[in-house]
This record gives C-alpha cells, sequence and structure tokens, in this order.
C-alpha cells in the first residue's frame, strides 16, 4: 500500500521501544496491539475516542479556570491570615528573593497543563464536530505528547499535600474551591490523555 | 525478528508512519526522520553530569528557612525529613524522603547503568534494560515534590512575626537536578538495546 507521495509504508509498523518490523495490525474500537518481541503497545484504537476527549478536555478547561481564579489554601494563627490563590503563589515567588521559583511553579504546574488542556481541543473540537483534521492538528498532537511528562500538576498537588502537613502544627489551614478545581483539572487532564486516539487522529490527518 | 533499521526503514516517533530511512522529513506530519539519535549517549552523560553536579549544592544548602517569633531555622532536604519524623508524620516523611532522596540517587545509577549497558558492543537482556528505563522516566519527574513544596510555604506561610518561610538558594540546583535527569533519561533511546540485542553467549572471536 502506498500513498501519493509514494514513500511511506502504511501495510507496516515498527515498534516504538525496540524498532522490530511487523505489518501494521488492522484494530477494532478498544483493540490493542502489543509488540511480539518487548510486548510494548504499538497501536492502540480507543473506543469512541473524540466523543470521550471532548467533554474530558472541556470539563478540565472548567476546572482549570476554578483553579486559577478561586482561594487554594489559607493559613491563619494568633488573628493573622493569609489566604493565596496560586496565581497569588506565583506572584508572590516572583517578588521574593528567589524570583526564579516562580518560574517553575507558573511553567509546570500553570502553564504546561493549560497548553496541553487547549491543543487536545484544537485537535478533537473540529473532528467531532466532522470536519477534516485540521491543518495544525500534527503540530497540536506533539504539544500534547512532549508536554506530557513535564506537565506537573499533580505533582504539585502532592507538593501542596506534604505543605499542609507541615504548617498543621504552625497555623489553622482553610481549603478553598480552587484546591478541588485543581485536583478536578488532574484528573479530567489524565483521563483526556488516556481517551486520546492518537491512530485515529494520524488516520484523520493522514486522509486530509 | 527483524527490526525497520535493518530493513532499511525509520518510524516518525510522531505519527508512528513507517518510511525510508533516509527520507529527511516524515511525509505525514512534516517531523524530522531520526533513525537513531546521533551522539546519543554524548547527550545522555552531559545531561546527567549537570544533574549531579547540581546535586551537591542542592543538598548542602538550604531548601527554606522558617522564621518563627524573629528566629530563623535553615532546613536541607534531609532536614526536612527529620523535622518530620521529629512531629511523627512518619508517612510524609517516606513520601518525601523517597520522592527527594531515594528517586535522585537511585536515577543517577540507573541512567548510568543504561548508559554503559548501551555503549557495550552486545546486549544480552534488552528487556530488563528497557523495564529499567521505563520505570526511571515514569517515576523521574515525581521529584519535584520538594520544590512544589517550598513554593507552597514560601507563599502560603507569611504570617509576619508569628512566622514566615523564606526559599533556600538550595532549591533551584535541586531542580536543576530534576530537569536534567529528566532530560538526561529522555535522552536515551531504548531502541539502542534491542538494536544490540545477541542472546548467544560470548565465544572466543564473537562481537
Amino acid at each position: 500500500m502506498v500513498t501519493a507521495d509514494g514513500r511511506e509504508r502504511l501495510d507496516l509498523l515498527a515498534c516504538p521501544a525496540c524498532d522490530a518490523l511487523h505489518s501494521r495490525p488492522a484494530l477494532d474500537e478498544g483493540e490493542v496491539a502489543h509488540c511480539v518481541r518487548c510486548h510494548a503497545v504499538i497501536l492502540a484504537r480507543k473506543h469512541r475516542s473524540v466523543d470521550r476527549v471532548v467533554p474530558a478536555a472541556a470539563a478540565a478547561l472548567l476546572a482549570y479556570l476554578v483553579a486559577v481564579t478561586f482561594p487554594f489554601v489559607g493559613v491563619s494563627e494568633a488573628g493573622l491570615a493569609n489566604q493565596i490563590s496560586v496565581i497569588d503563589a506565583v506572584v508572590a515567588l516572583a517578588e521574593g528573593r528567589l524570583g526564579l521559583l516562580a518560574v517553575v511553579l507558573g511553567v509546570f504546574t500553570l502553564a504546561f497543563p493549560l497548553w496541553m488542556i487547549v491543543s487536545l481541543l484544537m485537535v478533537t473540537v473540529p473532528i467531532r464536530l466532522g470536519r477534516p483534521a485540521p491543518r495544525y492538528a500534527a503540530a497540536e498532537l506533539k504539544v500534547v505528547r512532549r508536554l506530557a511528562p513535564w506537565a506537573m500538576a499533580e505533582i504539585f498537588l502532592v507538593g501542596t499535600a506534604v505543605s499542609l502537613v507541615k504548617v498543621a502544627g504552625l497555623a489553622h489551614l482553610s481549603f478553598g474551591p480552587a484546591f478541588l478545581g485543581l485536583l478536578a483539572t488532574v484528573v479530567l487532564l489524565a483521563m483526556a490523555t488516556v481517551y486520546l486516539c492518537e491512530d485515529t487522529i494520524w488516520a484523520a490527518v493522514r486522509a486530509r | 525478528m527483524r527490526s525497520a533499521a535493518e530493513e532499511g526503514l525509520a518510524l516518525c516517533r510522531y505519527c508512528r508512519t513507517v518510511v525510508p530511512a533516509d527520507e529527511p522529513r516524515c511525509p505525514v506530519c512534516h517531523d524530522r526522520i531520526v533513525l537513531r539519535q546521533p551522539r546519543q549517549l554524548q547527550r545522555v552523560w552531559a545531561f546527567w553530569l549537570v544533574a549531579l553536579i547540581a546535586y551537591v549544592p542542592a543538598n548542602l544548602l538550604p531548601i527554606m528557612e522558617t522564621v518563627t517569633l524573629g528566629r530563623g531555622d535553615p532546613q536541607t532536604i534531609i532536614g526536612g525529613v527529620f523535622v518530620l519524623l521529629e512531629h511523627h508524620d512518619y508517612f510524609i516523611a517516606g513520601v518525601v524522603f523517597v520522592a527527594s532522596i531515594i528517586i535522585p540517587t537511585a536515577k543517577f545509577g540507573a541512567i548510568g547503568w543504561l548508559a554503559i549497558a548501551a555503549a557495550r558492543t552486545r546486549v544480552r537482556h534488552p528487556e530488563g534494560l528497557h523495564r529499567v528505563h521505563r520505570v526511571v522516566e515514569l517515576v523521574g519527574r515525581w521529584s519535584m515534590i520538594d520544590v512544589f513544596v517550598v513554593a507552597v510555604l514560601v507563599a502560603l506561610v507569611q504570617l509576619g512575626a508569628v512566622a514566615q518561610v523564606r526559599p533556600g538558594v538550595g532549591v533551584l540546583p535541586f531542580a536543576l537536578t530534576v530537569i536534567f535527569s529528566m532530560l538526561s533519561a529522555g535522552a536515551l533511546d531504548p531502541r539502542v538495546f534491542w538494536d544490540k540485542f545477541d542472546p548467544e553467549p560470548l565465544q572466543g572471536s564473537a562481537v
């Protein structure tokens, strides 16, 4: 099987982990193909992928907006109190003596997860609406894949939990809606990434 | 079992299209086609070394300072674990100990071992190396916990004379250690283990 360009071999598939060459399996929705040599997943077709990615990513976006606008956590002791949103935290760090810490926090926990959510939506919404894959689909799918290890909102949540334990003896704690918002963002973004069927989208890109 | 490389073919790492290895760009997603990253192990070792160098000040310098009623109390990474132990928060102490000390140290050993194995002329058990690499990639990012702990505490605990937390310079090299060890593990392509897969026991003039 050869396309107009003539050089790609759509009848073949190599294992991304060990490079073993296979003939490209024809999968039904919900089926997964494993490499015969190293057992890594070489191809997976998710069940009703775009129908599930779009709502999950859209909900993740809503949850994200809650996470950045509402108060996140607060402390109080001896009549003094401090309550912060996630944005406040970044601003407070930027004004402090190690401003770079604000960059680490802002990029890994705020910018990258948002970028992933937006990229997921940009790719899947047009396909969900029955349109052909958009021109930028390849670029956005690459963004999703590249950013995945660096989007660290879930690690930030665990870090927050550890901080709160450390503070517990020192002051009274309070949780704001943004804490749940960020938790929901993490869960929904993970769901959207799991639901995403890259193979379906690349097939749409090839067919364009 | 033939590999794509042996057939003169390469897999596009993004869209998983198989193309001839001499193709400069993937016809589907236009990404650069790289059969195997040249000087791959140099990149792995370079990132590894930066991470290791940063790891020294990360452990020696305080990562934060708690100021209570005017008295400052600087804390290193391991010091933070001891404080949690003193307060009988054993579970959280365990989480921090694993994320900030066990994972980074084990990762240096693991990536170094993998890079040395990848430089050999033949590999007998690629599946084991491959599994270690996958675990390193999966777990490494969680070391960032301590950086976020400092970030949250510094932003949150601003109660004037009662209690204040200030960041310690050690947190920046620690963040660098995590970032560069992630880059180091990411630069290693597990396919090199399989390229050199040779299950036969070593014999006189083999290799």
